[in-house]
């Protein structure tokens, strides 16, 4: 008889230790005690690169609606490739569940990344391409794709006859080798002799005001240039501003600085691409978690890019993309 | 057995657990939805109180813009200014009086971006010195120009945009433009805008938070996107938001089932402008809530379920145990071992009946001790009869001395001896009844004194003398027989001259006095006292002496088997010499003895 009292009080213990075991797994997100630990490991956190801000309010953004609290840390300056492997280190070492990685170096950080792996860790990339398939996912803009928008766009604007120059970053460069192959490739109908470049600022806007200049004093009658960066754009943009050329020379850039709004407002760009970094964080955020949580996702994810020309500047959805950050006086 | 007890147990564990289940359920659930519904209607009225009051501080904001506007046009410089009435260093003047007027308005508040009044060739006054206007545009082409036209005499308020009609400078404002009137017909189109700085707006309802995921927007009545957090997402696809369903409800409020869950909008009219301020709350969150609850109340109702179970269980374990034990205990005393006893100490109804039941067993079992021990006494009693019975011996004498009074020829004593041995044989043989009548064993002890008188002639006499009253009244057979003996033996033999025994009878208030009186040698007062409670040996037959006192004895005890204290014998000594012997027996009719069989024949 005692037994089967025993036996009795010890089911109803059973029933209800399984009963709170069972509502804590039917709402392991709600409870909140089962948070996942994440970090963002940016290339730079400083304050000077309004892209980057704009990564982060995408972030931002998805960790409120898939209910995580990234931590977001890196060096406050891009080329400062050392500090993010040492900071990615103290990251790993942390073991958290997952680590969206904008990765400041194409080769050096994968040795650490596929040692995060190893332990467990879920590594997306972000932005800029890693030189692994170890990561679950990369989440960047398709420069391809842009490339192509950029060379249909200067196609459409410079007759079949004409020459158009393309004015590259630096040689070698993922974004670079990326986009100058979309725009050759929306270039393929155009007389390949007809086709300049690519050439290559350095990243240096002074160096791109030169190489177009040099370029006009061989090829005068150049109706077309395609710059494939910010401070190509901008280069490119400064040298036919002072040339007076802007009639004769039709610019397509890419990126939205302050300075290159501005010639495309007063004509010397006709069109940008510009990429969406609220969605790249946002998605980079979302992939991850996604894949966390045991979803399969796509080893590549475009964030896209629009082309923005100037009489569409300032409608609802560009004028958002081109200037995302809402400032007062 | 064991599972029959089980049953009663489990009915009283089942019922009671299911009572406080139902009940815990039902209530649980009822608090539950209540709870839910409470929570939910809560969380709306909260989000509903927010976003009035966003939609209040927005209004405010808009009707500073207006109010700014209708000071601006009822200053009367700019109607003159922009008719074109003055020309030179006087319209240069009121140029500047208007535009440090405009600046001083400005400056009330720091969330104007820009006052400008603005004329459709180009011609501009505003609040800041230094602007220069954008040239890549022209005034016409910018949408506050051209909504203030389409609405002539109306404020027309834009939704959120970036300001381009100045050099250089791109803020993000929310434009109020409207035309400038009370200018001749023939005067070109100016129109007057109020810049109002969009981040005051936007940190407003970005400050605000529903829940961890909830969301505030602000669409216009266009649907174009004041605000919203998501803005990109939205643009490019990869969210969705219901404004058309925003703009075309009149409710307050609807559910959106999704993806993600259930999406609650709560929507927020501005009077001043026609946008709709929308709340979003994400109705897991008020589940998260909710499941929370649910959780709780699951936890507390399985915890009492829990009690209730343990406490049923001891329950019915105490009504049922006793109840086992009593079922144990009379399954023992059914296979009779009633030596058992009840041992349930419960003080309710089922000890009653234990405690009752256990006087039941202890009644039975002394009445079968005392019928065992009346069965006991009964066989000893007819064993002690037996042996008071005619021995052997005393035939042997007996036929003795028929054979010697045969050879002398005494025929008549003979005679009187053999039909007394044959009368005293049939008395001794008839039916195997313990009690006789009186008349019998007189009849009985007339004739072993015959024979005793033939045997001892002259020197035995007798007498009987009893009254009629008492001769049907019944008695134990052969009393009398072993008194008689122990008269003659110890009274009258050892006498020089013989002796008489006297049998006496009468009834008395005590019942019956039977009496054996003897004129012998007579007994000590210790003798008297030994002959009742001495041990002795048993019986020798025909050494006489000490073997009589046996039967003497014997008669005592079987008269206190039958009929207790005060029954039995007494001895005294008999005035004169001689012993007198008293037997105190009670009344017993031949009829009552019948009546007592025959309850016992029923009772068996």
């Amino acid at each position: 008889m005692r037994g089967r009292v025993l036996l009795i009080v010890g089911a109803s213990v059973v029933i209800v230790v399984v009963a709170l075991f069972v509502s804590d797994a039917l709402n392991p997100m709600l409870s909140g005690d089962r948070e996942e630990e994440i970090y963002v490991v940016m290339k730079t956190t400083g304050p000077h690169m309004e892209f980057w801000q704009i990564v982060r309010a995408g972030i931002q953004e998805a960790s409120q609606e898939f209910g995580v609290s990234p931590e977001v840390v890196g060096p406050e300056f891009e080329k400062d490739i050392d500090l993010q492997i040492e900071i990615f280190e103290e990251v790993i070492d942390q073991e958290p569940d997952g680590i969206l990685l904008v990765a400041s170096d194409f080769t050096r950080l994968v040795p650490l990344t596929e040692e995060a792996t190893r332990r467990g860790i879920t590594v997306v990339t972000l932005d800029s391409a890693l030189d692994s398939d170890v990561p679950q996912s990369f989440v960047a803009t398709d420069n391809v794709a842009a490339g192509v928008t950029a060379g249909e766009e200067i196609a459409r604007l410079v007759p079949a006859d004409r020459k158009i120059a393309i004015i590259s970053h630096i040689r070698g460069v993922a974004t670079a080798i990326s986009r100058e192959t979309g725009v050759m490739q929306a270039l393929s109908e155009h007389n390949p002799e007809l086709v300049l470049g690519p050439f290559y600022s350095q990243n240096d806007t002074q160096l791109g005001v030169q190489i177009v200049e040099n370029i006009l004093s061989e090829h005068p009658d150049l109706a077309g240039i395609v710059a494939l960066n910010e401070n190509s754009t901008v280069g490119a943009g400064r040298a036919i501003q002072a040339l007076g050329l802007k009639d004769q020379i039709s610019l397509v850039g890419f990126d939205n600085s302050r300075e290159e709004i501005e010639m495309l407002e007063n004509g010397v760009v006709r069109a940008l691409v510009v990429q969406r970094p609220f969605n790249m964080g946002y998605v980079g955020i979302e992939t991850l978690v996604r894949s966390m949580r045991g979803t399969d996702v796509d080893p590549f994810i475009n964030t896209g890019s629009v082309l923005v020309r100037k009489e569409d500047m300032f409608t609802e959805e560009n004028q958002k993309l081109l200037f995302p950050i809402i400032r007062g006086n | 057995m064991q599972r029959r007890s089980t049953r009663i147990q489990t009915t009283i564990t089942l019922a009671f657990a299911a009572l406080v289940i139902i009940t815990a359920v039902v209530l649980a659930g009822l608090s539950l939805s209540f709870t839910h519904d409470a929570v939910e209607s809560t969380s709306i009225d909260y989000t509903g109180q927010l976003i009035s009051q966003v939609t209040t501080n927005i209004d405010s904001y808009i009707r500073h813009m207006t109010n700014i506007a209708s000071v601006v046009l009822a200053n009367g410089q700019v109607q003159e200014y922009f008719a074109g009435r003055t020309t030179g260093t006087e319209r240069e003047d009121l140029g500047r009086s208007i535009e440090s007027f405009l600046n001083a308005i400005a400056r009330t508040r720091n969330d104007i971006s820009l006052i400008l009044i603005g004329r459709e060739d180009g011609v501009a006054l505003s609040n800041r010195p230094d602007l220069n206007l954008n040239p890549a545009v022209s005034i016409t082409d910018l949408p506050f120009f051209v909504d203030a036209i389409n609405s002539p005499g109306e404020a027309a308020i834009s939704s959120s945009h970036v300001q381009n009609i100045a050099a250089g400078d791109y803020r993000w404002v929310i434009s109020l433009s409207r035309t400038v009137d009370g200018l001749p017909a023939d005067s070109r189109r100016t129109v007057l805008l109020v810049d109002l700085t969009f981040s005051v707006i936007n940190d407003l309802v970005n400050s605000i938070s529903l829940g961890s995921r909830g969301y505030l927007f602000v669409v216009d009545e266009t649907g174009s996107i004041v605000y919203h957090p998501r803005q990109e997402l939205i643009y490019s696809g990869i969210e969705t938001e219901f404004i058309d369903r925003v703009l075309a409800t009149d409710d307050d409020s609807f559910a959106v089932e999704g993806e993600r869950g259930t999406r609650v909008y709560t929507i927020g009219r501005s009077e001043q402008t026609d946008w709709r301020i929308v709340g979003v709350n994400y109705s897991s969150e008020l589940v998260q809530n909710r499941t929370l609850t649910q959780r709780y109340y699951t936890i507390s109702s399985l915890i009492l379920v829990l009690f209730a179970i343990v406490i049923s269980v001891l329950i019915s374990h105490r009504v049922s145990q006793p109840i086992l034990r009593l079922r144990e205990s009379m399954k023992q005393v059914e296979r009779g071992e009633f030596d058992r006893t009840v041992a349930v100490s419960a003080s309710n109804e089922v000890g009653a009946l234990a405690h009752d039941y256990n006087i039941m067993i202890a009644k039975i079992r002394e009445l079968m001790r005392r019928n065992e021990e009346e069965h006991a006494l009964k066989r000893k009693s007819e064993l002690l009869a037996l042996q008071n019975q005619i021995t052997p011996h005393f035939l042997y004498n007996t036929l003795d001395s028929i054979i010697w009074m045969a050879e002398g020829k005494q025929y008549q004593n003979v005679v009187t001896t053999v039909s007394a041995l044959a009368r005293l044989l049939r008395l001794s043989i008839s039916k195997g009844d313990e009690l006789i009548s009186v008349h019998d064993e007189i009849e009985h002890i007339k004739s072993y004194l015959t024979i005793q008188k033939v045997r001892y002639r002259d020197r035995l006499d007798f007498s009987i003398d009893v009254s009629e009253g008492v001769l049907r009244l019944r008695i134990p057979k052969v009393i009398l027989q072993p008194l008689v003996e122990n008269a003659i033996y110890h009274g009258i033999k050892n006498t020089d001259h013989g002796g008489r025994v006297t049998i006496h009878g009468e009834a008395t208030e005590a019942g019956i006095l039977l009496s054996v009186i003897d004129d012998g040698v007579g007994m000590e007062a210790d003798q008297m006292q030994r002959i009742l409670t001495d041990e002795m040996n048993e019986r020798q037959p025909g050494r006489g002496g000490q073997g009589t006192r046996v039967g003497v004895r014997n008669v005592h005890e079987r008269i206190r088997l039958y009929f207790g204290a005060p029954y039995g014998l007494t001895f005294s000594p008999r005035d004169g010499g001689g012993t007198i012997v008293r037997i105190q027996l009670p009344s017993i009719t031949g009829e009552a003895l019948e009546a007592v069989r025959e309850a016992e024949e029923i009772a068996l």
